[in-house]
């Protein structure tokens, strides 16, 4: 995979992060390339989702937070006094950990990030719900019955829903946070197929345990622990050749 | 069994916690079903209280007692019987010297007393007032004499013993002439005494006005003030029957052909104030008239049975009242033929033959009715109205316990119009109580529970808005810190005494309102609409720097500007006034122009105009236009509720009305409903208002489309809680209406609820009466108005709450 043309599409310099007085985050510095899977691996709790997190500011919901460090993404800082949280949010999507659908129909889920900038064109919405779902891998099954209630689908169709729904107004990013932690494996395997069509469109950043689908599905990995980046390199050779004890410890087993 | 089987020791759980367990399980279960039964023990005693108020009177036919032959089989046509109050001592009297008492207590044995009257004269005519217990006594010299039938009790032996004496009230004469009728009215100042009599073969009627001088040591005797022969105002019609109202203010006359006239006493001289045919069937054997208790109701009934109800009533633009048919009783199908009313309150027993009804004249209502083995001839009721008694036509007396504590309550009387005494046509009212037995009592439940309606409904329009939108910003808006001060606050605001709000409302808020409507109106107005225009130029003139920094602390910027905002328009509020609200003052001309009267606002002079066409017609002519009619005379003032009455015509404006009680609920009301809708949008799921925020939703968008459908079942039932609340609240509304039961929307009036009803009024009301039970029946009006919106509300928010199910 040849990522050496690529430019540098998000920076995050020096980044320190706390909720309230315990840090979370130490002198983090990552380099994401455009149209590149990063997958952030490490123990629980060593930081990798409040990373992610602080990638489309999300940790702004939650009290007391503070930073230090800036976050850049396509050459303009997250961090800006005059960045609109709302319009960032637009570029970078997200997918959580436990699929979130809203008390709606599949269409209206769809739809949902064009309804609220105001973009209510039925055309436009019918052509974006077909192209998101068919994206997110679930037209095939769905297509005869999208104005059913979200809840009506599987786990699996709704964690895809939720990918359709991230994607339906063609964010630059998108973060998934352990998107398969919920599902069963051919769910999971659905997704995993599913990232590799995004990529194409996609820049993805990922947080994932699984180890296995890390390696699978990642060009670049980042392994954290205790809140700081202990290496970061090419996934194959993070997992073949890991550089530090502590990666080694961490992907032979010795902890997790 | 089992016990063979060893179990390990570690699996034994200890005897104390499996005892502990079971005691805990009994007693959750315990606690339920006391409560279960606590609410239905209020129930039970509630309808225990109320449902006597709809039973029918209960006479005991079968337990009778009769005294045979107390009047010979040759009596008079229309004997007269009375009682003593304890129903023990009845009286006969039908001409003669004496009157006959019989004692219930000792059978067959009579005493006759003696009557003061004349010697060696004929008596020619009686009449007896049972609610007076006095007789008239007309002799053939032309004689007459007033007579109090007492009843002297002593304990000497030990027991009540009962004395029958007669004591003359006082005496006159009619003339050289015997008297075919006679009727008398008598209060503590004055006696009417209206006699028929024959001169020469044709009926001549003279009314005698007496009054009583009073000195110091009290009263002097009645004395002859007047007597007014009429002789020649008749027409030639023939009287069959007379009535003198009980006050001595005038008199009916009812003719052979079934016409009323009504005469009316105005300074010393009689005026016939009306003429009319209570039945529109030809009559040829003349009409009954008697009058239930007080002097404002008759009971008119003729030869075919029928029986109508007049009552004095106010007639639009006149200040005399004058009688108008407000009753109409079953027919009987004979000649009615006996009538004594209830001494306290307005039943009457009446019938034909052997038919018997007792009825009651509010309502139209029949307590009782029944066939008798023998005719009837005479009744009377003790003044308890423990027994009945009735004279049959073979001279035989019986008496029989009568069970009607409530005659005046029934469904008509607490839930439909009924045309009171005095009142110009059918109305809702609530008047408990007045200060006689002749008072009618007005039991009507509607208007409270109009009362209730009212302050609710102007408490919630204040307060939903308020406290749901305060519960979206302190949900989804405000700062966490800042959250977690206000709401414990409002927490702490919704256990605020409501007698402390009540006393606010009453004494602080009532009388800054009455003179700052124009600035209230501003502010309920101009607050919402510039906080709105505020969010505006926050949104597109202020720096995204400032904007960002002060997220979730918008407040700090917003509360002084609203607070100098609503100083600004409270301020301005007078000059509004000033030039919006200004009261003229209004000349009404006749035709000549010339100036009738003037009058402060336009509703007033207009309604003035029309009250004098009603008056005199002969103005009518002149007063068609009436645009015309009007000029104003240049004095002006400024002044919202003067504007609001009197140039509108828009209705009462009360110093404690809608507006303050709507505030002031509204303060009670708003922390509920605020605590229990903050919960339930806080209570929506963070994942999913991260999934929103995530897709570039604003802090708005997320709760409009995302958290409020999810929270609309718990915001529903926080709204219907507060109208609960609203419908429940006794001291705020107790203190701060008025509590005057009247039916109109009108915001600047007051208000009388069904439980500041209760409040006020169930200390002065008698145990069992049915004042005390029909306050009673108020409960449980609103024990079922919350237990329908209740149901109402459950099944509306179990259906939000499947239509918004989560996962």
């Amino acid at each position: 995979m040849s990522t050496v043309t690529k430019n540098s599409f998000i920076k995050v310099n020096d980044f320190n992060f706390w909720y309230g007085k315990s840090q979370a985050l130490f002198d983090i510095n990552l380099d994401i390339k455009e149209k590149e899977i990063l997958a952030l691996i490490g123990p629980s709790g060593c930081g990798k989702s409040t990373l992610l997190r602080n990638l489309n500011r999300m940790n702004d919901l939650i009290e007391g937070v503070h930073h230090t460090g800036d976050i850049v993404l396509d050459g303009q800082s997250l961090y800006d006094p005059k960045v609109e949280v709302i319009s960032l949010r637009k570029r970078v999507g997200m997918v959580f950990q436990k699929y979130n659908p809203f008390a709606k129909s599949i269409y209206e889920n769809v739809v949902f990030s064009l309804r609220v900038a105001g973009r209510n064109n039925k055309a436009e919405l019918n052509e974006v719900v077909e192209r998101a779902l068919i994206g997110a891998g679930l037209w095939d099954e769905v297509k005869d019955r999208v104005h059913d209630s979200a809840y009506s689908l599987s786990g699996g169709q709704m964690q895809r829903l939720c990918i359709a729904r991230a994607i339906a107004n063609r964010p630059q990013v998108l973060l998934m946070d352990e998107p398969c932690a919920a599902l069963d494996p051919i769910a999971t395997l659905k997704i995993e197929e599913l990232m590799m069509e995004l990529k194409k469109d996609f820049t993805i950043v990922i947080v994932t345990h699984n180890l296995q689908q890390g390696a699978r599905c990642s060009d670049k990995t980042a392994f954290l622990y205790e809140g700081k980046v202990i290496e970061h390199g090419e996934t194959k050779q993070i997992y073949n050749q890991p550089t530090q004890q502590k990666t080694i410890d961490y992907i032979t087993g010795r902890f997790s | 069994m089992s016990s063979s089987i060893k179990v390990p020791k570690r699996f034994i759980v200890s005897n104390k916690v499996l005892w502990f367990d079971r005691f805990m399980n009994w007693s959750i279960i315990l606690g339920g079903i006391l409560v279960m039964l606590a609410v239905f023990g209020i129930f039970v005693f509630i309808l225990g209280e109320i449902v006597p108020l709809f039973k029918k009177a209960k006479v005991d036919l079968d337990n009778g007692v009769k005294i045979e032959a107390l009047a010979t089989k040759d009596m008079q046509a229309y004997p007269a019987i009375g009682v003593d109050e304890w129903g023990e001592m009845p009286f006969i009297y039908y001409g003669g010297k004496t009157i006959r008492f019989a004692d219930i207590t000792k059978g067959n044995q009579f005493t006759e007393v003696a009557l003061p009257i004349t010697e060696g004269q004929e008596v020619t005519s009686y009449n007896y007032n049972a609610v007076l217990n006095t007789m008239a006594i007309a002799q053939a010299n032309g004689d007459f004499h007033i007579l109090k039938v007492k009843h002297a009790v002593d304990f000497e032996t030990g027991v009540r013993r009962l004395t029958p004496k007669v004591e003359k009230v006082f005496s006159g004469s009619l003339g050289a002439h015997p008297a075919q009728l006679m009727a008398f009215g008598l209060s503590d100042k004055e006696a009417l005494i209206v006699a028929v009599m024959d001169v020469a073969g044709k009926q001549n009627v003279t009314a005698f006005y007496y009054k009583q001088s009073f000195g110091l040591m009290g009263g002097g005797g009645f004395k002859l003030k007047e007597s007014i022969d009429m002789g020649n105002d008749l027409d030639g019609l023939e009287v069959s029957s007379l009535l003198v109202q009980q006050n001595a203010k005038g008199f009916l006359l009812g003719t052979q052909t079934g016409e009323i006239l009504a005469f009316k006493l105005k300074s010393s001289k009689l005026v016939q104030t009306q003429r009319f045919h209570p039945f529109e069937k030809a009559i040829t054997d003349g009409i009954r008239i008697d009058a239930v208790l007080g002097s404002d109701s008759i009971v008119v009934s003729d030869e075919r049975g029928d029986q109508v109800g007049y009552s004095l009533y106010k007639q639009v633009g006149n200040s005399d009242r004058a009688y108008i048919q407000t009753k109409t009783f079953e027919s009987f199908d004979h000649h009615v033929g006996f009538f004594s009313p209830s001494t306290r309150n307005k039943s009457f027993i009446t019938g034909a033959n052997d038919h018997v009804v007792i009825r009651y004249f509010t309502t139209e209502a029949q307590r009782w009715e029944a066939k008798l083995p023998y005719n009837v001839v005479a009744t009377a009721i003790d003044d308890k109205a423990y027994y009945l008694f009735f004279l049959s036509d073979q001279g035989d007396l019986y008496r029989y316990e009568l069970d009607d504590p409530h005659p005046e309550a029934g469904f008509k009387a607490f839930f439909g119009k009924v045309w009171y005494e005095g009142k110009s046509e059918p109305v809702y009212d609530w008047q408990s109580t007045g200060g006689s037995n002749e008072f009618e009592s007005k039991l009507s439940l509607v208007p409270l529970f109009f009362g209730s309606i009212k302050g609710t409904f102007y408490s919630l329009i204040f307060a939903i808005p308020i406290a749901l939108l305060a519960a979206i910003y302190s949900a989804s808006f405000l700062d966490p810190r800042v959250k977690k001060v206000v709401k414990p606050t409002m927490e702490i605001m919704a256990s605020l005494p409501s007698v402390v709000l009540g006393f606010l409302a009453a004494l602080w808020l009532a009388p800054i309102i009455e003179h700052k409507v124009p600035s209230i109106i501003l502010v309920i107005v101009g607050w919402p609409l510039l906080s709105i225009l505020f969010g505006f130029v926050w949104f597109y003139f202020v720096p995204i720097q400032v904007r960002n920094k002060l997220n979730g602390w918008e407040w700090l910027v917003l509360v002084p500007f609203m607070m100098f905002v609503a100083w600004a328009l409270w301020s301005l509020g007078g000059v509004w006034e000033q030039s919006a609200f200004i009261v003229q003052q209004y000349n009404v001309l006749d035709a000549q122009g010339q100036v009738v009267q003037n009058i402060i606002g336009r509703h007033e002079a207009l309604e003035f105009i029309k009250m004098s066409q009603v008056v005199n017609p002969d103005v009518q002519l002149t007063m068609v236009h009436l645009g015309e009619a009007i000029t104003t005379t240049g004095v002006k003032m400024a002044d919202f509720s003067l504007w609001w009455t009197r140039e509108m015509g828009w209705g009462n404006y009360d110093q404690r009305n809608s507006l303050v009680v709507g505030f002031m609920m509204g303060f009670a009301v708003i922390p509920i409903i605020f605590t229990i809708s903050e919960d339930a949008l806080s209570n929506v799921p963070t994942s999913l208002k991260s999934a929103s925020a995530a897709l570039g939703a604003t802090r708005w968008q997320t709760v409009r489309t995302v958290v409020m459908p999810i929270a609309s079942a718990g915001i529903f039932s926080a709204i219907m809680i507060g109208f609960g609340r609203a419908v429940g609240e006794t001291m705020i509304v107790v203190m701060a209406t008025g509590n005057t039961p009247i039916m109109e929307w009108n915001i600047f009036n007051g208000m009388r609820t069904l439980s500041a009803n209760i409040a006020v009024e169930l200390p002065e009301a008698a145990k069992q009466s049915t004042h005390y039970r029909a306050l009673f029946l108020g409960a449980f009006l609103l024990f079922v108005l919350t237990f329908i919106v209740n149901t109402i509300a459950e099944v509306l928010r179990q259906h939000l709450r499947n239509k918004y199910k989560l996962v």
